[in-house]
Order: C-alpha cells, then structure tokens, then sequence
C-alpha cells in the first residue's frame, strides 16, 4: 500500500495510506494536480490542523474508508440528523473544542462524511432550545442591542405556526 | 528545492480552497481561522460561515429562528444560509428546477450592488417572467403609470386567452428578484409585475418567499403612480409596519381597494391601515402570518364593503368585526381554518351580518361528520352568491357539507341566490359526501334564480341532474368529480342546455368522472375534462 506523509501543523509527521489520504478532496486534488509522487519523502504540511486533530481525521478516515461514496446531489439528500452511525457517536464524544476543531478540519480538508457527521452532532445540540439557551450551550455572547432583537424577533413572527 | 515545492503546493492549495468556495463567497468580514490564534481552545464562534451553513443545514425552520436570535453573526449566517435554501419551509416541498433556475439566472444577470432586491428569497416562476418581460415591453408603448386606477390584474385565465385585453383596473404587485433588468440603472427597476396565481395559490409556496426587501417600496411606487386608488400587495412579506405607515402617508385619503394577504401582517399594521385609509372600500388580510387577533378591525371605517381574511381558532376575526364597525359589510370572503366548534364562525355570520350579499367561505374540514354545520347562514335573507369550498387535507376526515346545512339555506335564501357553488372534498378513508339527491332535487324549486351553479364531489345522481337542467336563467353549469352520475343523465343536461355538439358529447360519455361547464348561450361546452381525485391537486405546486 503506498504511504505518503502529512505533516500536522505542530510539525508532527504522519504516515498515512494513499488510499484514505484521498477521501480528503483537498488532499486529493493536491495529490493529482501537483503530481506528487508517493516515495518522495517529502511530506504534504497540513496547516491549520494540530496533531491532536489530524490524528482524530485519520482516526475516523480510517475506519470510513470502505464506504461508500456520499451522493453530490445535495438537493436530493434528505436532511436527517438521527442517523449518525455509533461508532461515530461514541467517536464525536469530545469536548467542544474538539469537535469543533474537527469540523475545521473537516471543512479545511473537504471530507464530506467528516464534516456532515460533526455538523448533525452540532444540529442536535442546537435542535429545539431558545436563544438563551444556545447561547448557554455554546458560550456566545448576546450582542444584539433590545432594540435589534425586538426587530428581529418581529421580522421572525409572521412564520410562527398558528 | 524543497522549499520552492512547498511554497508551490501551498499557494496551490489555497488556490484550489478559494477556487472551490468562492462561488458562495458572502460578503461577511469574519476572520478566516487561518489568521486566528489557535492557542485558546475552539469555540462555536471559530466556526466560519461556512461551517455554521453546513450545521444549518440541518435545522428545520423554526430551530433556525431561534439561531438568528442567538448573535449578530449568527443572525447574518442565518440571512446567508438561506440565499443559499430556498425551500426549507414545512416540509418536502422541494422545488428543485426553480432552485436551479434561479442559479441560472444568476449567472446570467450577475447581482450589482444597487440591486438590493437580488439577495431576496423571492423567486418567480417562468409564467412570471414571461408576464413581466411582456409587461415591460407594453410599458414602452402606453404610459401606463399616469392613470387612475393602473396596470393590468388579469386572472391567470385571462392572460392565458387573450393577452391584448389585460389592461383592467388595479396595480397588481410582486417583487420580483431572480430575473433583474439588464440594465439595473432603469428606476423602473421594480417592473410591477403582475401577479401570478400559480405561485401563490398555495400556503407552502407562498411561505417560501420569506425575504422581499422592500427598499422604500412605497415612495417608489408613489413616484410612478401618484393616483392609485386600488393596490395589491399580496405575498410581499417583506413589508414591515414602516412600510404600512408610509402607504397610508401617501395613499390613505384615496385607496378603494387593498390587498396585503400573504403580507406580515400585525395588529399595529393593520390598525395603521385601517385607521388611515378612510375610503376602503375592499380589504383583503388573508393568509398573513400573524395570527391577527381581530381586535383591530374595530378601527374599520363605514366605508368598508368587502373583506378577505381568515377565520380559525386564533383569529377572531369576526369577534373583532363584531366590537366595531364590520356589520355594514356586504360581502365576506372567509379561511376559515380549525375551529373548536366548527359551526360556530357561521352562526355569528348568520346572526350578525344581515346585509350580506356576496359570502364566500373557503373551510377545511376534520374529523368525523357533523351534520348541519352551515345551517346558521340560512338567516341570511339577502344572499345572491354563495360559495361554499371545502378542503380536507389529511386522509379520514369526512365532508362536512351535507343536505342538513344545504336544505334550509336554500329554503331560506333561495329566492335571490343567483350564484351557487357547493364544492364539496372527501379524503381517501373518508365515506363520500353526504350532499345527495335529497336537497339537490329541489334546486330548480328552491332557486329559481341562479344563473351560475357549480357542484363537487356531491353523491348526487340523474335524480338531481333533471333538476339541475331546468334552471331556466342558468348560463353556466359546473359538475364536477360526480362518482354517481351516469351517462344518460348527462345526456339529459346535454339536451336541455341547446346548441350542443356532438362530438363533444361523445367525449364524455367515455369518460366517468365529468367536469362539465356548459354554457347555455355560448356555440358549445366550455371544458369537458376528466378528474382523477387527489392527484390534481398535488401535482400543481410542482408545476410552479
């Protein structure tokens, strides 16, 4: 199996299968399009991704890799949220800052499941609770002037169901 | 060597990243997380645009809502989102070919800044930009904008049968968006359009043009037609109670007829329009969003003559009427949409506005039957039209309009009614209607006068339809979805409405379920067309 290596932005080297290396479309189009050779030795940096996080993408690149490939269609897709597999929900049960830096990653490296996976587990934390208590959840700071949330909740009001 | 390769694969890289993304590229000044310090752990608010889009993905409306209330950036992420779905609303409606028309057309027209409205929600279909490049084209030849009451309305049908007399009364309004002018200088830029009912005609579409920014859409409108006396507004949901004001500001002392259905519509807009426009004569506040509780309709002036708006267990509006002015009105147009008591809306219409002459009721039905809902309108001696819609929306709720609420209401007010529509609807598990021959048989006795008449999805048979054919001012006859008329009776109405042609006689014998307009003084019948129950109705919307 051919290996290349990617090195984290801490400067950690990683070896890792060609094969999973490229269910990352920026990594793949790298790959392709500069022609980089696998024996090269020369590894590939990845900025913007720590060694903790780049070893929780392999992590979960490797145990995805079988699968099949994600429709492009995204219009198609129905949106569902309560099918995350448990392998990755067990695999998702990290702090915030975690996840979020997956979802960086995620997003950085183009790894449609990766990034799908994180954002439903994100949608399920934000599902069904008021403003207050997202901002709670996730640390946010209201900075809305009362009178900018008067006007948006009014400019909200005319979709509530009756 | 080394460090050449790198410097080449990394520009190359952000290259690629910017290629891929840049077609949704908003105009947010968020920091990208390249250039923020990574030594303080992640947060949601590290999260770009980007990202949050994805995550929003995922929400259904309401919950995005409560998004846009969390923070300012979450709030423009939420705006952003949304450009980019068009139909998130209630369900499965997904309309795949406006979404992709619509990039289409982005492409083609790409957005200039002074084009505010392009970042609109709003789309229109193709019936509307076909509409719209015609209009424009006539707005070149007449001057359309300098008249008293202005451009066109036509119904859909109208258009579609004869476009050269679309020239009618009032100034029909809606934004458009996905197919802006080339060139955007034009300050006809708002190319009032007319409307198109295809869209709108249905609550889940319309829920879909959530944003019309509406950019001083009044002192526009003023600037080209300082005469308005009538106004369609219908569906700009962007419209708030500034907006309101100033339509009052420019336009009070002289409107005669006001459409805002569809609109955000609250109490203070509409006691700011109904306390400004003293000369209203017809108001139509169906369809908004707000649940108007009807306590403002106690600000209506005398002058009001016709309402549209809806009734369910939320909006009182009739209680409103009631506590004001309302009982002058001589013709009501009701939604009326659950209610606890179903019988109740029309009892207090029945009890409360004798003058009614026009009374249109559109109602949805649930449950099991109930016998003799609508008997209360019988007090309603002055009636010369009545329609009575029903819709049914899920699978095994019965018909409600039955020979219990029919009879007496023809005893009653038969004498003077002259237009008739008794639409009934059944649902798949639900047992068919039970408006039979029972009163039916007794129309041309109890109504002599009526001159259009219009039946669905009733369990009537030949029985009725002798009745039926000796309507002797009838020009018009509607049957449609008959489950238990035969051949034979149709026949039967054939040869009492003359001038019939044969050929289209023979089509429908063929056919079981008829839909049949014959028209008594024209050459020949209207329309003959078969109806498969159901299907009709959910294949629309997509056509849209």
């Amino acid at each position: 199996m051919p290996i290349i290596k990617l090195l984290s932005s801490d400067e950690e080297p990683f070896e890792v299968d060609v094969d999973i290396a490229r269910m990352s479309i920026t990594l793949r189009t790298m790959l392709d399009d500069l022609g980089i050779e696998e024996d090269d030795g020369e590894p590939i940096p990845v900025q913007n991704v720590n060694s903790s996080i780049l070893r929780k993408v392999i992590q979960w690149c490797t145990y995805h890799k079988n699968d099949p490939p994600t429709p492009d269609d995204d219009e198609q897709r129905e949106k569902r949220t309560d099918d995350i597999p448990s392998w990755d929900a067990d695999f998702l049960k990290v702090d915030q800052g975690t996840l979020f830096e997956i979802i960086l990653a995620a997003n950085y490296l183009d790894i449609k499941g990766l990034l799908d996976v994180t954002c439903k587990t994100v949608a399920n934390m934000i599902r069904g609770k008021t403003p207050e208590e997202i901002r709670k959840t996730f640390n946010i700071k209201n900075d809305f002037t009362p009178q900018e949330e008067e006007q948006i909740r009014r400019e909200n009001e005319w979709c509530e169901e009756k | 060597m080394q460090l050449k390769s790198q410097h080449n694969s990394r520009r190359s890289r952000s290259q690629l990243l910017y290629a891929r993304r840049s077609h949704t590229l908003p105009l947010l000044h968020h920091p990208s997380p390249a250039c923020r310090s990574r030594l303080p752990p992640k947060t949601i608010k590290s999260l770009n645009v980007f990202c949050l889009a994805e995550i929003f993905d995922f929400l259904d409306y309401r919950d995005l809502i409560n998004c846009r209330m969390v923070c300012s950036f979450w709030n423009e992420c939420v705006d952003f989102h949304l450009q980019r779905r068009t139909h998130f609303a209630y369900g499965k409606s997904c309309n795949i070919k406006t979404e992709k028309k619509r990039s289409k057309l982005r492409k083609k027209f790409p957005l200039e800044g002074s084009l505010t409205l392009s970042t609109n929600l709003l789309y229109t279909c193709e019936k509307c930009t076909l509409v719209n490049q015609k209009m424009q084209h006539q707005e070149k030849h007449h001057n359309i904008y300098r008249g008293v009451e202005l451009s066109p309305s036509p119904s859909p049908t109208t258009y579609s049968a004869d476009e050269s007399s679309s020239f009618g009364s009032s100034l029909s309004l809606t934004p458009i968006s996905s197919s802006p002018p080339a060139s955007p200088i034009s300050s006809n830029y708002w190319d009032f359009e007319y409307r198109c009912n295809d869209c709108y005609r249905y609550g889940r579409l319309r829920q879909s043009c959530l944003e019309v920014s509406h950019v001083q859409l009044m002192s526009r409108i003023a600037v080209h037609c300082p005469n308005l006396t009538r106004l369609d507004l219908s569906n700009c949901v962007g419209l708030l109670e500034s907006d309101f004001i100033q339509l009052v500001e420019l336009y009070g002392k002289q409107l005669v007829s006001l459409n805002v259905s569809g609109c955000r519509i609250d109490e203070n807009c509409l006691r700011v329009i109904v306390k400004g426009c003293d000369r209203l004569r017809f108001l139509n506040v169906a369809n908004n969003f707000c649940g108007l509780k009807g306590g403002c309709f106690e600000w209506l002036s005398d002058s009001i003559e016709t309402i549209v708006a809806d009734y369910n267990q939320n909006v009182r509006l009739l209680d409103g009427l009631l506590q004001g002015k309302g009982r002058e009105i001589i013709e009501l147009e009701l939604n009326v949409g659950y209610c606890y008591n179903a019988a109740m809306p029309y009892k207090l219409i029945g009890n409360h506005f004798h003058d009614l002459i026009s009374l249109k009721i559109t109602f949805k039905s649930f449950g099991p039957r109930k016998h003799g809902t609508f008997v209360a309108l019988s007090k309603l001696n002055e009636l010369e039209c009545l329609y009575l819609l029903e819709e049914i929306d899920d699978f095994d709720s019965e018909s409600s309009l039955d020979d219990d609420s029919v009879l007496p209401i023809m005893q009653s007010c038969g004498s003077r009614l002259r237009e008739l529509y008794l639409h009934a609807a059944s649902s798949l598990f639900g047992r068919p209607s039970s408006l039979t021959d029972a009163s039916m048989v007794y129309v041309h006795e109890l109504c002599p006068m009526l001159e259009v008449f219009s039946i669905k999805r009733a369990s009537i048979t030949d029985i009725s339809l002798r009745s039926i054919a000796r309507l002797k001012n009838a020009y018009s006859v509607h049957l449609i979805d008959l489950e238990n008329i035969s051949e034979h009776g149709v026949g039967n109405i054939m040869t009492s409405f003359k001038q019939i042609e044969t050929q289209e006689l023979e089509t429908i014998k063929q056919s079981s379920g008829v839909d049949l307009n014959v028209n008594k003084n024209g050459p020949k019948i209207e329309k003959v067309k078969r109806h498969c129950s159901l299907t009709t109705e959910m294949e629309t919307p997509i056509a849209c």
